[in-house]
């Protein structure tokens, strides 16, 4: 250029009047497509675009090269990979140019369009090398003054949306503000508002701009709202922040200060530290304790693992590792105490001894895991207190009855919330030292579901071969348990799991005959009653006769716990009397004077009344809770030879009724029956109390001989008692539960009771007191038993021929009487 | 995930509006008038239009894509072209009647005077209705 170079044309200097339009713009008829992927181009508007397809890299080629111009659609499936072709792509689309244009040094084109107007595409002229179409201009409807007015509404909605909304930078507000056109503000909002390309379409194919307006606004008020709430959640959010960041400042501030006063960063821990180092711990749980000393350093105590890792060491701190009493070996001393606290039970007492005899001499001996089996209220809880008194040393109690979860036992993994550690570990914490008395009450009513088998976790705990090593969940480190003395007590055997009662030494506990119950009464119940009622010795007393009738007709059990309430009962009434002075001078409670402290007689002694009578044998039963007499009736009708078993009887004992008939019938000649009494006759046999099933084969000798009788009528003595397993050929087999049942037979006042010859060495385990007082017969075959027992000798019965080989011994039959639990 | 990366996209690459390009314009004032000075190389300054109303000034024209030499191929492409407008909102009246414009490489400057204009007074008188 020089300086001569004149400008040639002048502009234009007009004064302006009014908004004057500037020309529509023309546009070819036929231009390139270049087809959006998920973005769409307004009119007035740019739009950055990343172009890469080869097709449309011709298409840009082309256009630059021209006249810059072009026009844009979006495809309908923004995931479509290959070429679109024109039905993929929406029919209304924006003609615009190539505003800016950068080759990008990886290949591809970033380029900036600039919409110009709405465009439909008329018609397509495909192929090579681009999509080109017919286009004609769509021009939206001219705004209107609802449009204007919906304008401002827009602009003020928007203004608050942009205060709120992180994505939408000021100078947009501002510039939305500029916008005097109410389609142009309503594409301004469409294409820079977050919205779906979808909806961009829509507002971009609605000519109507007050339509277009109504849909903006519609989005802003809905964005509107939900800015607002996640702008208040953030806040909130913040706000905590800051609160947490201002109490960590203060407590870091906070151990400065204390170091600066020399008070040391954390007291606590080093408290712990000294507490561990005197809890002489082993090795293993030192190492672990120092462990999580160091990690309880490094937490802040505002953690919650903080409370976690601590609540952990104090649980390992107060597990007693090295604490220990000292047996008391004194071994009078031992049999003095146990003999103060129980009457009797010699061979459990003679145990401890042993025990104590060997401890002495072996000190690290093992401790022997005993199990106490026996009815309620025979005082086998107490027996473990008194061992524990005997011995001095602690005793702790847990009750496993209803225990059904593993975890009970051996705790829960440190990582749930709240987890402790298991019974075991507690109660050696209760106790305080590594040697304690630790009674499991109940272990045969552990629960064992799906939820868990405690019993297994048990097994770990009793085996004196594993539980030098016991490991709790929650400790995780091995405990001793070696010099714990483990105590067990259960009502029956049955239920505890086989493996388990392997591992225990079992002591059966029988129930007490009626003499030891008075003695019991008469050295231990009375004087607590008395204390327990706050009477003196030289105010009241129970008069020897009056002891025995409470036993015998106002209790009935094996144990002593009724019979302590009832002299409880017998003790209240005389404090009434003292404690409002009708009375002066010692109350001594006799026999006669029963009735007026504790009603009638509770117990019917079905023995006692009513003299011998036609098929009505005494039977003995076996219940856990002892013995019992049990009556078998049977009766005669006419009718075609059918039996009638009643008494909730179960299988095998309905099976062993069914046997007693066959061989009462093979019997019908010797006994003396009308031989034709099984064809004109029904059979009905009924074991009472009805309610109460029974079952197992023992009653087998005392239905034969109901049944006999009822045939024969001959009568039965009432007072002979009996039990025995019967075969079809008469022979007598042997049963379990001789103990208890003689007890019984004993309680209820029989005389005699017939057993079966082998069960003879059983009664060894009877007291000496049961035996003197009743006469013992041993059968081996039914004739004996039906000599015995009927009161008219039957002739051709062979009284002492029951000449049968020796059998093979029958099972003991445990449950020939369920229930009965009074 | 590429929903969302699309939605940040979307987000951080708004659209700006414009009618028309604006191109770079320096505005003096002196005691009698003003003087705008504006970019607008390759415009054909016979297609400019000046319009003056008040104290707005709007320039505007066109400026035609530049050809790309024969047989090359783009690599960059940022000079705007199509229709521009430059507006000036200036301090005071600018008598229309008066303005020149010259157009030297590429330049146009335009000299806007100002409105010489004296203050009246006027007195109006508040009436009062009984």
């Amino acid at each position: 250029m020089t300086d001569n170079e004149k400008p040639q044309r002048i502009p234009r200097v007009v004064d302006r009047r009014g908004e004057s339009k500037p020309d529509e713009p023309s546009f070819p008829a036929v231009v390139g497509v270049l087809p959006l992927r998920d973005s769409v181009l307004f009119p007035n508007l740019a739009l950055p675009v990343m172009v890469g397809r080869e097709t449309s890299l011709k298409l840009i080629e082309k256009v630059v090269s021209d006249d810059r111009t072009l026009a844009t659609v979006t495809m309908r499936d923004p995931r479509r990979e290959e070429d679109p072709t024109p039905d993929d792509l929406f029919e209304i689309g924006t003609i615009g140019r190539v505003a800016e244009l950068l080759r990008l040094p990886q290949g591809g084109i970033q380029l900036a369009l600039q919409g110009q107007a709405r465009v439909r595409f008329v018609e397509w002229v495909t192929g090579e090398p681009f999509l080109q179409a017919r286009i004609e201009v769509v021009t939206p409807s001219p705004s209107t003054t609802e449009a204007q007015a919906r304008m401002r509404t827009v602009l003020t909605l928007f203004g608050e949306v942009a205060e709120l909304a992180p994505y939408i930078p000021p100078q947009f507000a501002i510039a939305a503000m500029n916008i005097n056109d109410p389609g142009d503000l309503a594409d301004f909002l469409a294409a820079n508002l977050n919205l779906e390309a979808e909806l961009k379409q829509q507002l971009l194919e609605e000519l109507d701009v007050d339509k277009r307006l109504v849909a903006i606004q519609e989005y802003l008020t809905a964005e509107r709202e939900l800015l607002r709430i996640s702008t208040r959640a953030q806040e909130e959010m913040t706000d905590e922040m800051r609160k947490m960041q201002r109490d960590l400042f203060l407590r870091r501030q906070l151990d400065v200060i204390k170091r600066e006063l020399g008070e040391g960063d954390s007291e606590d821990v080093a408290e712990l530290r000294r507490q561990v180092e005197e809890a002489h711990m082993p090795e293993e749980a030192k190492k672990a304790a120092d462990r999580e000393l160091e990690r309880l350093e490094r937490i802040p105590p505002q953690s919650p693992e903080w409370s976690v890792s601590r609540n952990y060491l104090e649980w390992l701190i107060e597990v007693p590792w090295s604490v220990e009493t000292t047996d008391n070996d004194d071994l009078e001393h031992a049999m003095k105490v146990l003999n103060e606290d129980h009457y009797g039970l010699e061979r459990i007492k003679d145990r401890i001894v042993e025990y104590l005899a060997v401890q002495k001499l072996h000190p690290e001996g093992r401790s022997p895991i005993l199990c106490f089996v026996g009815p309620p209220g025979v005082g086998k809880t107490s027996l473990g207190q008194s061992i524990a008194r005997a011995l001095g040393r602690k005793f702790v109690r847990m009750s496993l009855g209803g225990v059904r979860d593993e975890a009970e036992i051996r705790g829960h993994r440190r990582t749930y919330i709240g987890s402790l550690p298991g019974r075991i570990i507690q109660g050696l914490r209760r106790a305080g030292t590594r040697n304690p008395v630790m009674m499991l009450d109940e272990v045969d009513k552990l629960g064992m579901d799906f939820r868990g088998d405690p019993s297994s976790a048990l097994l770990e705990v009793l085996d004196p071969e594993q539980n030098h090593a016991y490991s709790d969940h929650y400790v995780e480190v091995p405990v001793d348990l070696t010099q714990v003395l483990f105590i067990c007590t259960a009502n029956i055997l049955d239920t505890i799991p086989g493996p388990l009662r392997d591992r225990m030494e079992i002591i059966e506990l029988r129930g007490y005959t009626e003499p030891e119950k008075v003695a019991i009464a008469k050295q231990y119940l009375i004087p607590r009653q008395l204390k327990e009622n706050g009477l003196k010795s030289k105010q009241a007393a129970i008069a020897m006769d009056a002891l025995r009738r409470i036993t015998r007709e106002y209790t009935y059990e094996a144990g002593v716990r009724n019979l302590e309430r009832e002299i409880g009962s017998v003790f209240r009434k005389i404090a009434t009397r003292v404690a409002t002075n009708s009375t002066k001078g010692k109350v001594t409670a006799t026999a006669a004077d029963l009735e007026e402290y504790l009603g009638p007689p509770k117990v019917r002694r079905d023995v006692l009344e009513g003299g011998d009578e036609v098929g009505v044998a005494t039977g003995l039963a076996w219940t856990p809770v002892g013995g019992d007499i049990l009556f078998i009736e049977a009766s005669l009708v006419d009718g075609k030879g059918r039996l009638t078993l009643t008494g909730s009887l179960g299988d095998v004992m309905r099976e062993s009724a069914q046997a007693a008939l066959t061989y009462a019938r093979s019997r019908t000649k010797e006994v003396g029956a009308d031989p034709e009494w099984y064809e004109n006759n029904d059979l009905h046999v009924h074991v009472p109390s009805g309610a109460i099933p029974k079952d197992g084969p023992s009653a087998g000798i005392a239905l034969a001989s109901a049944v006999v009788s009822a045939v024969t009528k001959i009568p039965l003595r009432r007072t002979t008692a009996m039990t025995g397993e019967i075969t079809l050929r008469g022979r007598v087999l042997p049963v379990g539960g001789i103990k208890e049942k003689v007890i019984a037979a004993h309680r209820a006042g029989c005389k005699t009771v017939i057993l079966p010859r082998d069960n003879e060495r059983d009664l060894i385990d009877v007291p000496e007191f049961v035996r003197k007082n009743l006469r013992f017969v041993f059968a081996e075959h039914m004739d004996e038993v039906l000599h015995e027992v009927l009161t008219k000798p039957v002739r051709a019965l062979r009284p002492t021929s029951a000449v049968s080989p020796a059998g093979t011994a029958a099972l003991p039959d445990r449950a020939s009487a369920r229930g009965s639990t009074r | 995930m590429d929903d969302l990366v699309a939605r940040l996209i979307r987000r951080t690459t708004p659209a700006s509006y414009q009618r028309a390009w604006s191109p770079r314009t320096d505005v003096y004032e002196t005691v009698n008038e003003f003087i705008a000075v504006v970019e607008l190389a390759d415009v054909d300054p016979g297609g400019v239009t000046i319009e003056i109303e008040g104290e707005l000034v709007v320039i505007s024209g066109q400026r035609a894509p530049t050809k790309p030499p024969q047989g090359a191929e783009c690599l960059q492409l940022e000079v705007p072209f199509g229709a521009f407008e430059s507006r000036l909102v200036l301090p005071a009246h600018v008598d229309a009647s008066q303005a020149t414009a010259e157009f030297t490489d590429g330049m146009l400057r335009v000299r806007l005077p100002k409105v010489k204009r004296g203050r009246t007074r006027v007195q109006i008188e508040i009436q009062q209705s009984e």
